[in-house]
This record gives C-alpha cells, structure tokens and sequence, in this order.
C-alpha cells in the first residue's frame, strides 16, 4: 500500500466526515433524517441518484466483465440504464406526489392498512438486505485486494463508516456523501476515457480493431453469446434488470427528498444522463484493460475481473491514477451501502414502529430516535452477515435483488397509481406472491444448485431452469395482485379518486409554503 | 406567539387547499395585528406607562387582542377541514382531458421503449445477423446498443417537453378545485 493510496483514503474519509459534522448539526426532526426536509434540488438530487446507483459492481464489475467478456459485458449496462425511462415515464411523480418518507407510505396513501405497510416493509427490509450484503462483500473482496488488508478489517471500516454518516448526518450527509462519490466518479471515468483513447490515437475504429486481436476469444470478443448462452435465462436477467430499479427502496427514496414532482422529474433526468455517460465510458475501461492490461493478468488478479479497471489506471497512469481510482471504488462503496442503510431503517423505524406499532403518534423526538437506533441495528446486522457471506457469489445476489424488486415492489406500485379497481387483498398478494415466488425460484434455480462442486451453494440438479426467476416470479407478481384483488368484493373508488388526482397533479403540495 | 407557531403547524397538516387559504389569511391578519400590538406595547413602555395585569385585562386594546386571538382558534376549531369531491374532479373535462393526454403520450412510448430493448437481447439469442460488420470491425450490435442509449436520452427529452405541458394542466384542474372548494 502506498503512500498516495493512504492519503487520498484518508482524505476521502476526512471528507465524508466533516460532511457529516455538518449534516447532524441539521438533522433535528424525522424529515430531516428520512428525507433531508425535502429540500434538494433536482441537479443534486441526480447526482445524488446516480451515486446512490452506481455501485462498485457497476464501476469494477461491469469493467472488468467487459473486459473479459467483450459485448455481453455490456448487457448489464444497458438494462441498469433504460430501467430509468420506466422509473421516469411510470413511478417518480406519482411516487413523489403520494409518498412521504418510504414506499409503503405511499402505497398506503391508498389503503391505511397496517398488513399493506408490513409487507411493504417486509420487501424494503429483504431486498436491502440482499442488496446490502453483496455491497459488503464486494466492499470486503475489493478493499482487501486494493490495500491488501483481511477481509474482515474491509468490512469493518466500510461498516463503521456507513453507521457513522446515517447515524449522525440520517439522509443529509448519505446524500452528499453520495453526491461527492458520483462527482469524483465521472472525474475518474473522464480521466481514464481520456487517457485509454490518447492510446488508441482517438480511433475508435481501430480500438475495435486491436481488441478483436488481444483476448483469447479473438473476433468472438466483439460478438454476443460469450457470457450469456441460454436465450431464456438473459432475457430473464434482462427483464429483471429494467424493472427492478423503479422497485428498489434506497432509489425510490431518493425521489422524496426533493420538493415536488417537476424536481423529482428533473432529477431523472439528470441522474439518466450521468448514469448513461458512465455506462458509455466503462466500455473504454473494459477495452482499455483489456487491450493493455491483458487477459491473463485481469483474471489473475481476480477471476471475477473485478481488478480490471484498477489495473488499468496503473498501467495508464501510474500510481497517482492508481491510487485515485482505488479512493473512488471507496468512496463509491460507501455512498451506496449508506443509501442501503437509510432505506432498511426507514422501513423497521417508520413503517414497522412508528407507523404499525405506535400508529402514528410518535412524537418527533421519538421518531428520529427510532431512526438512528434501527439504522444502528440495521448496519451491525448486515456488518455481521457480510462476515459470514465472504464466499458467496456476488453478481448473483444483485440481480436477485434486481429480480425481488421487480416482482415484489413493482406490480404493487404500478397497481396503487394505475388501477382503479385495486384493493387491500390485492396489495398484500401482490407484494407476497412476489416476493415469495422470487425467492423460492431462485432457491430451486441453477444459482444455488449445480451438479459441479462449487460452482454454486448445493450440488445438485436444479429444479427450474432460469438463473434470473424473473420472467416467471414479476408476471406472477402481477398475477397474484390481480387474483387477490377480484377475489375480494373490497373497492373504493373515492379513496382512488383522491389518490388519482393527487398523483397527477402533485395537489397537496401547493400553496402554503412550509 | 404560541399561537402562530399552532397555526403554522396546522397548515403543514391541512391537506385541503381551501382549508389552507382560510389558514393563510387568518394567519395574515393575525400576524398584522400581533405586530401593531409589538409597536403598542413597545411604546407604551417607552412612556414609563407600566399597566398592573387588572388594567391590561381592562385595557382595550388587549382585550381585543385577546378576543380576536379566541376567535380565529374557535373558528378554526369549528371548522374542521372542508372534504374536496375529488370524484367530481376526476369527472371534470379538464382532468378528464389530463387523463387523456397523458395516456395517449406515455402508453404508446413505453411499449416503444419496452420492445427496442428486449428486441436487442432476443435477436442477439436467437439470431446472428447483428454479428454482420457495419462500420469497420464495428459490428451491428455495437450500433444497436449505442441506439439504446441514445433513445434514452431522447425520450428523456421529450418527456420533460411534455410534462411541461402537463403540469400546466394540473395547475389549471388545481385553480378549478380551490375555486370550486370555495362555494361549498
């Protein structure tokens, strides 16, 4: 570990923290800790998006699958991107318009039912979960190959990190926290870009050209079909990707900290073409490390290729860039895991305890001790399972979040805003079937079972073919939110019309300013 | 003070518009006439004119202050939040009309976008002639993945046109309940 490496870790850390610092001396009431008083703009809200969003799988991860895999590396990025239009065209503004703090509150905009907002909260608290492991894990692997410290250290700095930003600073200092990493992100992207093209003398022709010629795939690189073999199963993995970021919790989060609906909008917008640029960039990393860092030597470092962009910075731009890019996968890792830790606390403080157990009457003061009491609980928790789940494939657990999110959240929200007929029965199906068929697909699926040793949790045949249950568990997502709706006479098309209107036109928000 | 600070509260809570304007104006006036009160009582004080608490409760002044305070929290308490009809509105041309245009623009849209984008992972499982070279050793899967990200960012753009759009029609349905609230 070098010198530079030491100090720009630490300047990134001292950084986070004096963010902090200012952040909890703002964070008085429950608004603040949840939704930073609403008070965002949409500039810092998309940037806040993207780097809530852009995970250290996408930085590393899709670098280096691109850089050993060629185009099918890339398939995740363009699902992770076009997932926006849907979270734009469907979800952000009546999201915005009917939420408060968390997703249940605005799915219970509609039903004031406490077995709603509990399994609401349920699909919060396991996709966070899943979500949140594998950050860890990857934090874990990636910070202990970067510095070359244990494993077990990784994860603790990076856990008490996390605890220290939500716990002090609540959504205040996750989001500049966030806003700082996608910041410094793109400045590294931009730098490597550059640095990658001066090599390929600004030809991207002739980039394709030499690629074709330095893997062990030769002209397969450049074609699909080298990572994904199984039409069904990509498809499936492509499904759950679009659908599933407009049902992940720490995302929709992000829209209620912003004033109104056109804000939430702006911050799609803003959020979609930070997010697009880098996916287009990690396309020259991937290349770029391959082309010059070789094949052999990425997956020597590391089979996953997660190295790739890191070596690549060292090859390119020596140590400094080194070391600068090593503090940005850092800092990435932090911003989002925070986001994580906000979105699971809100739904066991405000959903479970404030909402279900105390039925609303929490006083402010009780409400933000909550807050700060679950987001502790929630980081020791995953702290301690990320310690536990060193060996387990982290790609995998993403797009099983990916995939729950699609089919447990989704179906319920698109229902609450779209569907007249939609009822308390049907929410709570919905939410259930999805969740419960992802899950237990997934277990049965070649993911956990195969019949060579090690290469998944069981040795085994698997029962159900798809890697990604997606495109069986989020159709019956939305089966079982239809069945559980017509099967119960219950409707009220008042209480719609109510949530019709102010989904469309933002109605409560105007007038009085507060 | 204690009961601006009331008022203030009530408002964040009042979800109602027309509940929210009678609480802007009570608030306005009250807030007028505590600041006369502040230059009355300050002046007072300026003369040396100290008054024991039995002449302030006499004094008129303050007992208008005092009435005037009573009554805006009875008739607030009185009041309790005026129900808007919201199914007369979604029954209403113009937000019937809103319904209409939105639909029309975000439907169509969003089975385009649905289908370019798994259109890329089923012709590249099922078929090999994006595989065939377009620009170079560009070959057409690179383009059409590029395609992806441009129609992103293009749909992002219209959209925004159109919600401008929309949100003009919002404030339109928005007056029309406010002044439809007014007359019930």
């Amino acid at each position: 570990m070098s010198a530079t490496v030491v100090i720009l870790f630490l300047a990134i850390v001292i950084l986070t923290l004096v963010i902090t610092f200012f952040a909890a001396r703002k964070t008085q009431t429950a608004g603040d800790f949840y939704t930073a008083g609403g008070g965002l703009t949409g500039m810092q809200n998309g940037l806040a998006i993207a780097g809530d969003y852009l995970s250290a799988a996408s930085f590393l991860g899709i670098a280096g699958a691109i850089a050993l895999y060629g185009f099918d590396g890339f398939f995740y990025s363009i699902g992770f991107l076009i997932a926006y239009l849907v979270v734009l065209f469907l979800v952000a503004e009546p999201l915005r318009n009917l939420g408060k703090f968390t997703l249940a509150d605005m799915i219970n905009s509609r039903f004031d039912a406490s077995k709603v907002r509990g399994a609401a909260a349920l699909n919060t608290i396991t996709i966070s979960t899943f979500y949140m492991v594998a950050q860890l894990v990857g934090a874990g692997a990636l910070i202990q190959l970067l510095f070359g410290i244990p494993y077990w250290a990784a994860v603790l700095i990076v856990g008490v990190m996390m605890t220290i930003y939500v716990l002090f600073g609540g959504m205040i200092a996750t989001s500049w926290v966030q806003i700082v990493k996608a910041v410094l992100l793109m400045a590294g992207m931009v730098v490597m870009t550059f640095l990658v093209l001066l090599k390929f003398n600004f030809n991207i022709g002739q980039m394709f050209t030499d690629v074709k010629s330095v893997t062990a795939h030769g002209e397969a690189y450049l074609m699909p079909g080298l990572q994904y073999t199984e039409p069904l199963s990509t498809i499936s993995l492509m499904l759950a990707l679009v659908l599933g970021t407009a049902g992940l919790p720490h995302i929709l989060m992000r829209f209620f900290t912003v004033r109104d609906a056109p804000t939430a909008r702006s911050s799609v917008v803003i959020a979609t073409w930070v997010i697009g640029i880098f996916y287009v960039l990690t396309l020259f990393l991937g290349f770029g490390a391959a082309a010059f860092v070789g094949y052999e030597n990425i997956l020597a470092a590391n089979p996953g290729g997660n190295m790739a962009a890191p070596l690549l910075a060292q090859v390119i731009g020596g140590d400094i860039l080194f070391a600068f890019i090593s503090a940005v996968a850092f800092a990435t890792i932090l911003a989002v895991v925070a986001g994580l830790v906000l979105s699971g606390a809100s739904a066991f403080a405000h959903d479970l305890y404030g909402q279900i157990i105390k039925k609303g009457k929490a006083t402010e003061r009780e409400q933000v001790r909550a807050a700060r009491y679950a987001s502790l609980a929630v980081s020791v928790l995953s702290i301690v399972l990320a310690l536990f789940a060193q060996y387990l494939n982290v790609a995998f657990l993403v797009s099983l979040a990916f995939c729950i999110a699609a089919s447990a959240n989704l179906p319920v929200i698109l229902y609450t805003i779209y569907w007249k007929r939609f009822n308390t029965a049907g929410a709570v199906t919905a939410m259930l079937t999805g969740l419960f068929s992802a899950l237990i697909l997934v277990s049965i699926s070649p993911s956990v079972f195969s019949p060579v040793e090690g290469a998944a949790l069981f040795v085994g045949e698997p029962i159900f073919p798809l890697t990604n249950p997606a495109l069986v568990s989020v159709p019956l997502g939305f089966l079982g939110g239809y069945l559980g709706t017509i099967l119960s006479k219950e409707t009220d098309m008042k209480r719609y019309a109510e949530v019709k209107v102010k989904a469309n036109t933002g109605y409560k928000r105007s007038g009085v300013s507060h | 003070m204690q009961l601006l600070k009331g008022y203030e509260e009530k408002g964040r809570e009042a979800v109602i518009d027309s509940d929210r304007k009678k609480l802007v104006n009570d608030l306005k006036v009250i807030k007028g006439f505590l600041a006369v009160k502040k230059v009355y009582t300050s002046c007072i004080s300026a003369t040396k004119f100290s008054l024991t608490e039995g002449e302030r409760s006499e004094n008129l002044f303050f007992r208008f202050s005092r009435r005037m305070q009573m009554g805006a929290e009875k008739e607030y308490k009185q009041n309790p939040a005026k129900e808007i009809d919201y199914v007369q509105v979604t029954e209403s041309k113009s937000f019937k009309k809103l319904m209409h245009d939105r639909k029309k623009f975000i439907v169509p849209l969003t089975i385009f976008f649905l289908v370019f984008y798994f259109l890329l992972p089923v012709l590249t499982s099922y078929t090999t002639f994006l595989n065939t070279p377009a620009i170079g050793d560009i070959s057409w899967v690179w383009l059409f993945a590029l395609a992806q990200f441009i129609m992103t960012w293009v749909l992002c753009t219209v959209y925004v046109k159109k919600a401008a759009v929309f949100d003009k029609q919002a404030d339109e349905i928005i007056k029309e309940m406010e002044e439809g609230g007014e007359g019930r």
